[in-house]
Protein backbone atom coordinates (compact mmCIF):
# COMPACT_ATOMS: atom_id res chain seq x y z
CA UNK A 1 0.00 0.00 0.00
CA UNK A 2 1.35 3.53 -0.98
CA UNK A 3 1.50 6.29 1.98
CA UNK A 4 1.88 9.88 1.21
CA UNK A 5 2.33 12.43 3.08
CA UNK A 6 -0.17 15.12 3.68
CA UNK A 7 0.77 18.41 2.00
CA UNK A 8 -1.41 21.97 1.61
CA UNK A 9 -2.09 23.30 -0.47
CA UNK A 10 -3.89 21.22 -3.02
CA UNK A 11 -1.94 21.58 -5.68
CA UNK A 12 0.90 19.92 -3.53
CA UNK A 13 -1.36 16.99 -2.49
CA UNK A 14 -2.06 16.21 -6.01
CA UNK A 15 1.77 16.37 -6.46
CA UNK A 16 2.37 13.78 -3.79
CA UNK A 17 -0.52 11.39 -5.02
CA UNK A 18 1.61 11.48 -8.55
CA UNK A 19 5.18 11.28 -7.05
CA UNK A 20 3.27 7.86 -5.52
CA UNK A 21 2.08 6.36 -8.10
CA UNK A 22 5.28 6.51 -9.94
CA UNK A 23 6.68 5.32 -6.92
CA UNK A 24 4.21 2.13 -6.78
CA UNK A 25 5.02 1.81 -10.51
CA UNK A 26 8.81 1.47 -9.68
CA UNK A 27 8.11 -0.70 -7.19
CA UNK A 28 5.91 -3.29 -8.69
CA UNK A 29 8.08 -3.13 -12.11
CA UNK A 30 11.49 -3.12 -11.32
CA UNK A 31 12.53 -6.56 -9.44
CA UNK A 32 14.10 -5.96 -6.04
CA UNK A 33 12.74 -2.77 -4.72
CA UNK A 34 11.87 -2.99 -1.53
CA UNK A 35 10.85 0.51 -0.97
CA UNK A 36 11.06 4.04 -2.68
CA UNK A 37 10.50 7.56 -1.30
CA UNK A 38 10.74 11.32 -2.43
CA UNK A 39 11.85 13.94 0.07
CA UNK A 40 12.95 17.43 -0.46
CA UNK A 41 16.18 18.34 -0.74
CA UNK A 42 16.19 19.77 2.85
CA UNK A 43 14.88 16.14 4.39
CA UNK A 44 11.13 16.29 4.36
CA UNK A 45 9.02 13.71 3.20
CA UNK A 46 6.55 14.27 -0.02
CA UNK A 47 5.90 10.09 -1.25
CA UNK A 48 7.04 6.96 -0.13
CA UNK A 49 5.88 3.25 -0.72
CA UNK A 50 6.21 3.27 3.10
CA UNK A 51 3.24 3.04 5.55
CA UNK A 52 5.21 4.05 8.86
CA UNK A 53 5.10 8.07 9.48
CA UNK A 54 8.17 7.51 11.99
CA UNK A 55 10.13 5.67 9.03
CA UNK A 56 9.02 7.80 6.35
CA UNK A 57 10.19 10.95 8.39
CA UNK A 58 13.57 9.81 9.46
CA UNK A 59 14.57 8.17 5.92
CA UNK A 60 13.89 11.85 4.13
CA UNK A 61 15.82 13.40 6.56
CA UNK A 62 18.56 11.51 6.51
CA UNK A 63 18.46 11.23 2.67
CA UNK A 64 18.28 15.01 2.39
CA UNK A 65 21.67 15.07 4.41
CA UNK A 66 23.69 12.04 2.56
CA UNK A 67 22.69 13.70 -0.58
CA UNK A 68 23.80 17.12 0.26
CA UNK A 69 27.12 14.99 2.04
CA UNK A 70 27.78 13.60 -1.65
CA UNK A 71 27.44 16.61 -3.58
CA UNK A 72 29.99 18.11 -0.88
CA UNK A 73 32.23 15.39 -1.51
CA UNK A 74 31.57 15.24 -4.99
CA UNK A 75 32.29 19.13 -5.25
CA UNK A 76 35.59 18.73 -2.57
CA UNK A 77 36.90 16.63 -5.30
CA UNK A 78 36.60 18.66 -8.24
CA UNK A 79 33.63 16.81 -9.96
CA UNK A 80 30.42 19.29 -9.14
CA UNK A 81 27.00 18.22 -8.53
CA UNK A 82 26.69 13.83 -8.33
CA UNK A 83 23.02 12.89 -10.28
CA UNK A 84 23.06 9.98 -8.22
CA UNK A 85 24.83 7.99 -5.88
CA UNK A 86 25.03 4.06 -4.64
CA UNK A 87 25.63 2.09 -1.36
CA UNK A 88 25.94 -1.87 -1.78
CA UNK A 89 26.14 -4.25 1.14
CA UNK A 90 25.14 -7.43 1.38
CA UNK A 91 21.66 -7.17 1.71
CA UNK A 92 21.33 -5.23 -1.13
CA UNK A 93 21.59 -1.67 -2.80
CA UNK A 94 20.49 1.89 -2.08
CA UNK A 95 20.00 4.36 -4.77
CA UNK A 96 19.77 8.21 -4.35
CA UNK A 97 18.92 10.48 -7.50
CA UNK A 98 18.59 14.27 -7.56
CA UNK A 99 15.17 15.39 -8.71
CA UNK A 100 15.59 18.43 -10.43
CA UNK A 101 13.12 21.61 -9.66
CA UNK A 102 12.49 24.78 -7.69
CA UNK A 103 13.74 25.35 -4.06
CA UNK A 104 17.17 22.62 -4.61
CA UNK A 105 14.65 19.94 -5.93
CA UNK A 106 13.97 16.31 -4.42
CA UNK A 107 15.90 13.53 -3.94
CA UNK A 108 14.69 9.83 -4.65
CA UNK A 109 16.08 7.18 -2.62
CA UNK A 110 15.01 3.43 -3.86
CA UNK A 111 15.91 0.75 -1.73
CA UNK A 112 16.50 -3.08 -2.84
CA UNK A 113 17.24 -6.28 -2.31
CA UNK A 114 19.81 -8.86 -3.61
CA UNK A 115 17.44 -9.60 -6.12
CA UNK A 116 17.81 -6.15 -7.83
CA UNK A 117 19.73 -5.98 -11.44
CA UNK A 118 21.75 -2.96 -11.23
CA UNK A 119 21.54 -1.87 -14.58
CA UNK A 120 17.85 -1.84 -15.08
CA UNK A 121 17.24 -0.72 -11.62
CA UNK A 122 19.35 2.62 -12.59
CA UNK A 123 17.26 2.82 -15.86
CA UNK A 124 13.86 2.82 -14.23
CA UNK A 125 15.06 5.30 -10.94
CA UNK A 126 16.17 7.69 -13.89
CA UNK A 127 12.88 7.24 -15.44
CA UNK A 128 11.23 7.91 -12.37
CA UNK A 129 13.05 10.78 -11.34
CA UNK A 130 12.34 12.34 -14.78
CA UNK A 131 8.72 11.22 -14.27
CA UNK A 132 8.41 12.82 -10.84
CA UNK A 133 10.55 16.16 -12.27
CA UNK A 134 8.25 16.54 -14.69
CA UNK A 135 5.09 16.83 -12.27
CA UNK A 136 6.98 19.15 -10.27
CA UNK A 137 7.14 21.50 -13.36
CA UNK A 138 3.65 20.87 -14.60
CA UNK A 139 2.96 21.89 -10.66
CA UNK A 140 5.33 24.96 -10.94
CA UNK A 141 3.55 26.30 -14.09
CA UNK B 1 44.06 33.53 20.80
CA UNK B 2 45.24 32.03 24.21
CA UNK B 3 48.18 29.99 25.58
CA UNK B 4 47.76 26.42 25.16
CA UNK B 5 49.98 24.29 27.28
CA UNK B 6 49.47 20.27 26.63
CA UNK B 7 45.56 20.60 27.68
CA UNK B 8 44.67 20.13 24.07
CA UNK B 9 46.07 17.60 21.72
CA UNK B 10 47.04 19.05 17.60
CA UNK B 11 43.74 18.95 16.50
CA UNK B 12 41.00 19.23 18.34
CA UNK B 13 37.38 18.45 17.43
CA UNK B 14 34.71 21.49 18.13
CA UNK B 15 31.08 21.60 17.58
CA UNK B 16 28.60 24.70 17.04
CA UNK B 17 24.69 23.69 17.62
CA UNK B 18 21.63 25.58 18.39
CA UNK B 19 18.23 25.83 16.53
CA UNK B 20 17.71 26.79 12.85
CA UNK B 21 18.64 30.66 12.31
CA UNK B 22 20.85 30.97 15.27
CA UNK B 23 24.11 31.50 13.31
CA UNK B 24 26.08 28.35 13.32
CA UNK B 25 27.35 28.42 9.73
CA UNK B 26 27.97 32.14 9.89
CA UNK B 27 30.03 31.93 13.13
CA UNK B 28 32.28 29.06 11.91
CA UNK B 29 32.79 31.02 8.07
CA UNK B 30 33.65 34.23 10.52
CA UNK B 31 36.34 32.43 12.26
CA UNK B 32 37.95 29.56 9.56
CA UNK B 33 41.70 30.30 7.98
CA UNK B 34 40.03 28.58 4.85
CA UNK B 35 37.45 28.14 2.75
CA UNK B 36 34.16 26.50 4.95
CA UNK B 37 32.21 23.09 3.66
CA UNK B 38 28.54 23.58 3.51
CA UNK B 39 25.60 21.55 3.10
CA UNK B 40 23.13 24.23 2.57
CA UNK B 41 20.09 23.86 0.47
CA UNK B 42 17.14 25.66 0.09
CA UNK B 43 14.21 25.65 2.56
CA UNK B 44 11.18 24.23 1.27
CA UNK B 45 8.50 25.21 3.56
CA UNK B 46 9.97 29.18 3.30
CA UNK B 47 11.95 31.32 4.69
CA UNK B 48 12.94 32.31 8.22
CA UNK B 49 13.60 36.31 8.41
CA UNK B 50 16.17 36.45 5.67
CA UNK B 51 17.04 32.71 5.64
CA UNK B 52 16.52 31.01 2.33
CA UNK B 53 18.72 28.04 3.44
CA UNK B 54 19.30 25.34 5.76
CA UNK B 55 22.46 22.89 6.89
CA UNK B 56 20.80 19.14 5.81
CA UNK B 57 24.38 17.17 6.93
CA UNK B 58 27.41 19.46 8.47
CA UNK B 59 29.27 22.35 8.05
CA UNK B 60 32.72 22.15 8.77
CA UNK B 61 35.85 24.88 9.04
CA UNK B 62 39.28 24.75 10.50
CA UNK B 63 40.84 27.70 13.07
CA UNK B 64 44.51 27.82 13.84
CA UNK B 65 45.57 29.21 17.22
CA UNK B 66 49.07 28.55 16.91
CA UNK B 67 51.64 26.69 14.97
CA UNK B 68 50.60 23.35 16.90
CA UNK B 69 47.03 23.80 17.51
CA UNK B 70 44.18 23.60 15.52
CA UNK B 71 40.60 23.78 15.81
CA UNK B 72 38.41 21.54 13.68
CA UNK B 73 34.81 23.28 13.77
CA UNK B 74 31.71 21.35 12.91
CA UNK B 75 28.03 22.55 12.20
CA UNK B 76 25.02 20.59 13.00
CA UNK B 77 21.91 20.96 11.52
CA UNK B 78 19.79 23.04 13.68
CA UNK B 79 16.35 21.37 13.03
CA UNK B 80 15.23 18.48 15.35
CA UNK B 81 14.56 16.39 12.07
CA UNK B 82 18.26 15.80 11.48
CA UNK B 83 19.32 15.01 15.14
CA UNK B 84 20.64 11.56 14.19
CA UNK B 85 23.18 14.03 12.49
CA UNK B 86 23.84 15.61 16.18
CA UNK B 87 25.18 11.97 17.97
CA UNK B 88 27.40 11.31 14.67
CA UNK B 89 29.04 14.79 14.56
CA UNK B 90 29.02 14.83 18.73
CA UNK B 91 31.48 11.68 18.79
CA UNK B 92 35.02 12.86 19.81
CA UNK B 93 34.02 16.03 20.12
CA UNK B 94 36.18 17.91 22.73
CA UNK B 95 33.93 20.82 23.41
CA UNK B 96 30.76 22.40 22.71
CA UNK B 97 29.39 25.87 21.85
CA UNK B 98 25.99 26.11 21.87
CA UNK B 99 24.34 29.24 19.80
CA UNK B 100 21.14 30.86 20.87
CA UNK B 101 18.94 33.52 18.84
CA UNK B 102 17.44 35.42 21.28
CA UNK B 103 14.14 36.34 19.04
CA UNK B 104 12.53 32.82 19.31
CA UNK B 105 9.71 31.98 21.41
CA UNK B 106 11.36 30.57 24.24
CA UNK B 107 15.61 30.93 23.62
CA UNK B 108 16.13 29.59 27.60
CA UNK B 109 14.00 26.11 26.32
CA UNK B 110 16.05 25.96 23.72
CA UNK B 111 19.29 25.85 25.42
CA UNK B 112 17.98 23.42 27.72
CA UNK B 113 16.82 21.11 24.97
CA UNK B 114 20.12 21.49 22.74
CA UNK B 115 22.52 21.36 26.56
CA UNK B 116 20.22 18.09 27.07
CA UNK B 117 20.29 16.46 23.83
CA UNK B 118 24.57 16.61 23.96
CA UNK B 119 24.79 15.82 27.05
CA UNK B 120 25.76 12.46 27.02
CA UNK B 121 28.38 13.33 24.15
CA UNK B 122 30.28 15.96 25.19
CA UNK B 123 31.03 16.88 29.24
CA UNK B 124 29.42 20.45 30.40
CA UNK B 125 32.29 21.46 31.40
CA UNK B 126 33.57 22.12 28.07
CA UNK B 127 30.39 23.24 27.16
CA UNK B 128 30.19 27.74 25.81
CA UNK B 129 26.98 29.40 25.43
CA UNK B 130 26.46 32.45 22.87
CA UNK B 131 23.29 34.44 22.74
CA UNK B 132 22.42 36.36 19.77
CA UNK B 133 20.24 38.99 18.64
CA UNK B 134 19.51 40.66 21.92
CA UNK B 135 19.65 43.85 20.32
CA UNK B 136 16.60 43.10 18.79
CA UNK B 137 15.31 40.99 21.76
CA UNK B 138 17.04 42.33 25.29
CA UNK B 139 14.98 39.28 27.04
CA UNK B 140 15.72 37.06 28.48
CA UNK B 141 18.80 38.94 29.91
CA UNK B 142 21.94 36.99 30.69
CA UNK B 143 21.06 37.25 34.39
CA UNK B 144 17.65 35.39 33.16
CA UNK B 145 19.72 32.57 31.58
CA UNK B 146 22.03 32.15 34.07
CA UNK B 147 19.28 31.81 36.88
CA UNK B 148 17.30 29.08 34.97
CA UNK B 149 20.17 27.16 33.64
CA UNK B 150 21.81 27.54 37.70
CA UNK B 151 19.94 24.02 38.48
CA UNK B 152 21.70 22.64 35.42
CA UNK B 153 25.30 23.68 35.79
CA UNK B 154 25.83 27.11 36.95
CA UNK B 155 29.24 27.04 35.54
CA UNK B 156 28.40 27.08 32.15
CA UNK B 157 29.68 30.44 30.42
CA UNK B 158 26.47 32.51 28.64
CA UNK B 159 28.23 35.47 26.44
CA UNK B 160 26.06 38.05 24.35
CA UNK B 161 27.82 37.55 20.61
CA UNK B 162 26.68 38.65 17.28
CA UNK B 163 28.21 36.13 15.41
CA UNK B 164 29.07 38.12 12.35
CA UNK B 165 31.91 39.87 13.92
CA UNK B 166 34.73 37.26 14.08
CA UNK B 167 35.91 38.45 17.62
CA UNK B 168 32.50 37.24 19.11
CA UNK B 169 32.81 33.54 17.51
CA UNK B 170 36.72 33.79 19.05
CA UNK B 171 35.59 34.64 22.18
CA UNK B 172 32.96 31.99 22.51
CA UNK B 173 36.26 29.71 21.41
CA UNK B 174 38.80 31.29 23.68
CA UNK B 175 36.85 30.45 26.69
CA UNK B 176 35.93 27.33 25.51
CA UNK B 177 39.85 26.81 25.59
CA UNK B 178 40.40 28.67 28.46
CA UNK B 179 37.82 26.00 30.59
CA UNK B 180 40.25 23.34 29.35
CA UNK B 181 43.13 24.85 30.66
CA UNK B 182 41.63 25.80 33.96
CA UNK B 183 40.62 21.92 34.47
CA UNK B 184 43.73 20.85 33.68
CA UNK B 185 45.76 22.88 36.37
Amino acid sequence: MNKTVPVKPAPRVAFALQCADLLAQLRRDTAGVVSASIATADGLPVASTLTEDPEIDKLAAISGSISALASALSRQVGQGDPDRFILESASGTIVSLKVPGQQGGMVLTVVTDRNAVLGKLLWDCRATAVGVASSASQLAA
Amino acid sequence: MVNLPNALSGETKIVFTGPMGAGKTTAICAVSDSKTLSTEVPMSDGALRAKTTTTVGFDYGECRLDEAHTLRLFGTPGQERFRFMWDILAQGAFGLVVLIDNTQPDPIGDLQRYLEAFAPHIPRQRTVVGIGRMDEAPSPSIDDYCQRLGSIDPLIPIIEVDVRRPEDVRLLLSVLVSLVEVQHE
